[in-house]
């Protein structure tokens, strides 16, 4: 069994952001009197920052269990997530970068099945080995890749196999 | 995506405030201020100007405040609604350009959408049908698009428009509406007059995202994949649906970006030939007279349309195709 987890210096850009977006929207709500239409725009931004952070909160609070049998998640305060290999029935690896030429950015990798489902980003300790770990449970299922999550695992350097209506493993 | 979304969202504010600060510095850069210019007007109509008066003025309007002073009370009044003061027409902004922003935006919006509906079924035909006759023809037609101005092409559209459709020329909507309260026979006005603008400022973004379309269309209807589709007897529709064409489909997204900024300038020069109630040739005075909370106000709204037009294709981009690029190396 490994224990991952989030380290602060990844997540510091995160919270950064969260407080700069939160800042940038939240003090004209705040101290001045806006006009309706702007009211309603900075309300949603603030809500989303508000939900980015929580996010970032909780992402960093929690920790990921890989065993032989699955995947366990511990957050305080929430029961304990389980997401055995054998019942994945879907997985997606999705790159996202802010940049207009799409460089740098980060993974994230969404696994579903068993009435659950996991979401996890590069950040995290380990990513690859647990994307590796994951498409091999993929390959063991037998489940249909989409094109951009098969071309994903090839440039971490896990080869789908791939045929014209998906790829499958 | 939430967290995409919410990183994208603060590149988008950051990138406005950037934008908000290069404005007010540029429109300031002309030496002088707007009070400089409008003395300078009266002297040549040989009208002399007290000197207490100027400076009585200057410290009226705020110009004789540092200009960051001047940019914050600006940036704020922005967020808060409150888009300045015009110093040519003595009034608050927002009663001076009335309805332009919305009929600019009407106008650029009808634009982007007349450009996607006519380029694409062109583009994909012009891929599938590649040296035929009708390939050939709207190539013809796309290049001459490219290569025809707009002010040119705008001449010609209000002489035909007047003499073929009998529809005034050089306005946005017939004159008993101008400055009159919306109605649906306003509005029905706007429409009828919409279409010649929209054709003009329109073709040349037209014929450039036919062209792209093609050539990317093209260049996955010669890959692998699409040779094994056919051996397996995919049906042609099918095939060129569900895989070049979708692959094909990203840079024509990620032109929206490129597409708003291109339309909008397009569209001040149009505006100013065609005398449209747009923006545009407010902008120009505006800028000519240096009256710098009106011209501001303009470029900010502006900048608003083209960093949301980038914000939206980046987020279509992220939803249909998040793959790692090339050079990319996820952190």
């Amino acid at each position: 069994m490994s224990v991952h987890h989030y380290p602060f210096g990844a997540m510091a850009g995160d919270y950064a952001r969260a407080t700069l977006g939160l800042g940038l929207v939240g003090l004209p709500l705040a101290f001045g009197e806006t006009a309706p239409p702007v009211t309603a725009l900075l309300a949603a931004a603030s809500v989303l920052f508000v939900i980015y952070a929580l996010i970032t909160v909780r992402r960093h609070v929690t920790r990921l269990e890989i065993t032989d049998a699955g995947i366990r998640t511990l957050s305080p305060g929430t029961r304990p997530g389980v997401l055995a290999w054998q019942d994945i029935k879907r997985l997606t690896l999705c790159h996202y970068s802010t940049r207009r030429d799409r460089s740098g950015g980060w993974l994230q990798l969404r696994l579903k099945g068993g009435g659950g489902s996991l979401c996890i980003d590069s950040r995290l300790e380990d990513f690859d080995r647990i994307a590796a770990r994951a498409s091999a449970a993929a390959r063991c299922n037998g489940l249909n890749l989409d094109h951009a999550t098969a071309h994903n695992l090839q440039r971490l350097g896990l080869e789908p196999a791939a045929d014209h209506d998906g790829v499958r493993w | 995506m939430l967290v995409y979304l919410a990183r994208r969202v603060l590149t988008m504010l950051l990138t406005l405030l950037v934008i908000s600060a290069l404005v007010f510095v540029i429109i300031q850069l002309p030496p002088g201020d707007y009070l400089t210019s409008y003395i300078a007007q009266l002297e040549a109509q040989g009208e002399i100007v007290a000197r207490e008066r100027i400076e009585f003025l200057r410290q009226q309007y705020g110009l004789d405040r540092p200009m960051i002073e001047q940019y914050a009370v600006w940036v704020f009044g922005l967020v808060q609604g409150d888009l300045g003061y015009s110093f040519e027409y003595s009034r608050p902004v927002s009663e001076v350009v009335g309805d332009r922003l919305l009929l600019s935006l009407v106008l650029n919006f009808s634009t982007v959408l007349f450009i996607y509906i006519v380029a694409f079924p062109i583009g994909v035909y012009s891929a599938t049908h590649q040296y035929s006759w009708g390939d050939h023809g709207l190539t013809f037609l796309g290049f001459l698009g490219l290569a025809t101005p707009n002010f040119l092409l705008a001449l010609i559209m209000m002489y035909l428009a007047n003499v073929w459709f009998g529809t005034s020329i050089g306005t946005l909507m017939a004159e008993e509406f101008i400055d009159q309260p919306w109605s649906v026979d306003k509005a029905m006005s706007v429409l009828a007059h919409l279409w010649i603008p929209v054709i003009v400022i329109g073709t040349s973004g037209t014929a450039g995202m036919i062209r792209r379309l093609r050539a990317n269309l093209l260049d996955e209807l010669q890959k692998q994949y699409v040779v094994t589709g056919r051996a397996k007897g995919l049906p042609p529709g099918r095939l060129l649906v569900r895989y070049p064409l979708r692959m094909a489909l990203n840079p024509f997204v990620a032109d929206i970006g490129n597409l708003l900024p291109q339309v909008v300038s397009g569209s001040v020069i149009v505006s100013a030939v065609m005398s449209l109630q747009t923006t545009g040739p407010m902008l120009l005075s505006a800028l000519q007279s240096q009256d710098m909370y009106l011209a501001g106000s303009f470029l900010m709204f502006l900048a608003v349309l083209t960093v949301v037009g980038m914000f939206l294709s980046d987020v279509l981009l992220a939803v249909l195709d998040p793959r790692i690029r090339m050079h990319g190396k996820a952190g």
